[in-house]
């Protein structure tokens, strides 16, 4: 047994020269990777588990189950597939070069359904105390660049919405591309807010959020960025 | 709520017509930039070193690099580690938190249960400890490297810190409000704190043995750290303190004491925060297969010794090569000796050894050695006065969430 183990261990040391890694590899999959694991935890948790194999990645991702994550069983497959290829003992090498196709007509709909649904609610409601209501939100409807540089760089600490504290963390979803942040935050502005629009409204483009984006703000930053914007 | 809810798509593309078309504008592939700028230690938890490693933002979790962790003998609130599964809302700063207005209830298997206000507290005659505080991941990081990986947090050596903790002990505050725990009856002491989870995960709380004289005789409900009021981060304003027992187990933020038949089922005590009884194989045995039987809670702290100088990787000149660092255990016993090995275990050198005030504190560690030019290998272990000593090869101890890892410290320099 016990010579048994010890094999098994220098076999498995072979294996542990894994890179460490900064961000979720691209693939099938990873925007639900994004969306779910954000809901509860930042993705240090995940980067630091990569190289498991997909074994211990199913139990992972129950063990998250059991405290408290929702997937649908089509969910379930997709993540555990995504995980355990792309970050599991052998994964394929990364592309030279992150070229991605972004097709320019994405819907914000499609995009808030994928991303933001889970925490802000179908009609933009959210929750009481946990995540704040993105409808009928001054601070979204008044100033364009705000909720633009929330996707972008996320935001902590406690704001006020309709004389409720809200203490969570909002992630950054960066990883989304400059159209679909420009769509989505469009669809809140436009879907959400339309009791609210400031007499100078204009549409958001997807070269402002390029510029916004080379803002690189730390999420203390779109805080204190929030405190300037004037509402009623 | 307006008419304007819901998600009507035709209204939607309506709507924003106007955008859609001018987003037709830009050519059709371009690079996506997905560079997330990270938070630094000070941005997660107001008052922290921005040197410390951040290993989780969102509920905080930040590590001690060693060549700050060694600089201390008390480690600073600004530069401890800190590992919260759930966190007190607005409890993500090192300011404290008032005593007034703080309650905790003691109920279960008692006599007569109370509800005492934390000020109470300060009325009892005061303990202080000096002693090891230590996440039980600490070290998880060195099952990928000696054995199979595991998931969560991949801690070095950081996740550890010497703290100062006072406070009244739990038996003077029992016997002071005639709370009778039933004997035999109540075997377990179980502590949940005020903090609650976010969505639909279970709270956070833990339950430690009552049978054990080291919970007994030892726990306080501490009210300060290092000489100040407790960090909100670190469990103020009372958290309850078991020296010898790993941090998971030292509930911060303490509201309810429930003394119990039986261990919690809560999914904190299992199957997370447990390691088998008996060795498994890496990879054939999963959390799931954890019972109340076959494994035990991360309760006393296994016997580790860790190399503070030269660090892992560091290039040292030939000749005279100080080896320092501390070692620990639970405490039950004293630090009996530390040895220290240049050729993978063949011979063994023994260290000097300054222990603390107490056996809960870190033991000094310091040998003088020889080295020749080259890449060496240290290896370094302790033994203890019962005879508990690290194995060489820690992965012998694998198990399934990567707990209480205490392989003999083995590190690399370049000599020149």
């Amino acid at each position: 047994m016990k010579k048994h183990l010890l094999a098994l261990t220098a076999f498995f040391a072979l294996g542990a020269g894994l890179a460490q890694l900064s961000e979720l590899p691209p693939g099938p999959g990873r925007d639900l990777a994004f969306t779910k694991c954000q809901q509860c935890h930042d993705l240090g948790y995940v980067l630091d588990s990569a190289g498991i194999d997909r074994a211990e990645w199913k139990d992972l991702i129950e063990s998250m189950m059991d405290a408290g994550l929702e997937l649908t069983p089509e969910e379930f497959a997709i993540l555990l597939d995504y995980f355990s290829t792309y970050m599991g003992p052998n994964p394929p090498p990364p592309p030279e070069k992150v070229e991605e196709k972004v097709a320019l007509d994405v819907k914000g709909i499609d995009v808030y359904t994928k991303s933001c649904v889970a925490c802000h609610g179908k009609d933009g409601q959210g929750v009481p105390g946990a995540f704040p209501p993105l409808a009928n939100n001054p601070y979204v409807a008044k100033d364009r660049a705000y909720p633009a540089l929330v996707v972008l760089f996320g935001l902590t600490g406690p704001i006020e919405v309709h004389g409720q504290t809200y203490n969570g963390i909002m992630p950054s979803f960066a990883h989304l591309s400059d159209a679909e942040i420009a769509a989505v935050v469009e669809f809140v502005r436009t879907n959400f807010n339309a009791e609210l629009p400031p007499k100078d409204f204009k549409h958001l483009t997807a070269e402002e959020i390029k510029a916004l984006r080379a803002k690189k703000l730390s999420p203390d930053q779109v805080r204190a960025y929030r405190e300037k914007i004037k509402v009623k | 709520m307006k008419e304007n809810k819901g998600m009507d798509r035709r209204e939607f593309m309506k709507r924003t017509g106007a955008t859609a078309a001018m987003l037709g504008l830009f050519p059709s592939v371009f690079n996506v930039a997905r560079a997330q700028a990270k938070p630094t230690a000070d941005q997660v938890i107001k008052g922290k070193d921005p040197r410390l490693i951040v290993h989780n933002t969102s509920t905080g979790v930040l590590e001690t690099p060693l060549e700050l962790l060694r600089e201390h003998e008390i480690t600073p609130k600004e530069l401890l580690y800190v590992r919260n599964n759930q966190v007190l809302a607005g409890g993500k700063t090192l300011e404290p938190i008032p005593l007034k207005g703080w309650f905790i209830e003691i109920v279960g298997l008692v006599h007569r249960p109370a509800k005492i206000e934390a000020t109470a507290l300060k009325e009892f005659p005061q303990h202080e400890v000096t002693m090891v505080l230590q996440c039980s991941g600490n070290g998880r990081g060195f099952f990928a490297k000696y054995s199979k990986k595991t998931s969560g947090t991949q801690w070095k050596h950081g996740g550890m810190g010497q703290t100062v903790w006072k406070g009244p002990k739990l038996k003077d505050v029992l016997e002071k409000y005639k709370v009778e725990v039933y004997e035999p009856a109540a075997k377990f002491l179980t502590a949940n704190g005020r903090d609650e989870p976010s969505g639909k995960k279970p709270d956070f709380e833990h339950s430690l043995p009552w049978t054990d004289p080291y919970v007994r005789e030892n726990a306080i409900l501490a009210i300060e750290m290092n000489g100040e009021p407790i960090p909100a981060v670190h469990g103020g304003p009372v958290r309850l303190i078991v020296p010898g027992y790993y941090g998971t187990m030292n509930v911060k933020w303490v509201g309810t004491l429930r003394f119990e038949a039986h261990e919690t089922y809560n999914y904190n005590q299992i199957p997370r925060y447990r390691v088998p009884l008996y060795p498994v194989e890496p990879g054939k045995f999963s959390k799931k297969d954890y019972t109340f039987d076959n494994s035990r809670p991360n309760w006393h702290q296994k016997i580790k010794a860790v190399i503070f100088a030269p660090l892992d990787g560091e290039k040292v000149s030939a000749g005279l090569v100080r080896v320092k660092g501390v070692a620990f255990n639970d405490g039950v016993v004293p630090i009996e000796q530390v040895q220290v090995s240049t050729d993978m275990g063949k011979t063994w050198t023994t260290a000097a050894l300054k222990p603390g005030k107490s056996t809960f504190e870190w033991t000094y560690f310091e040998a003088p050695l020889v080295l020749k030019k080259g890449e060496v290998e240290i290896w370094v272990r302790a033994v203890d006065k019962l005879g508990r000593a690290q194995p060489l090869d820690g992965g012998i101890h694998w198990n399934p969430s990567g707990y209480e890892w205490n392989g003999a410290d083995r590190i690399k320099v370049t000599v020149s």
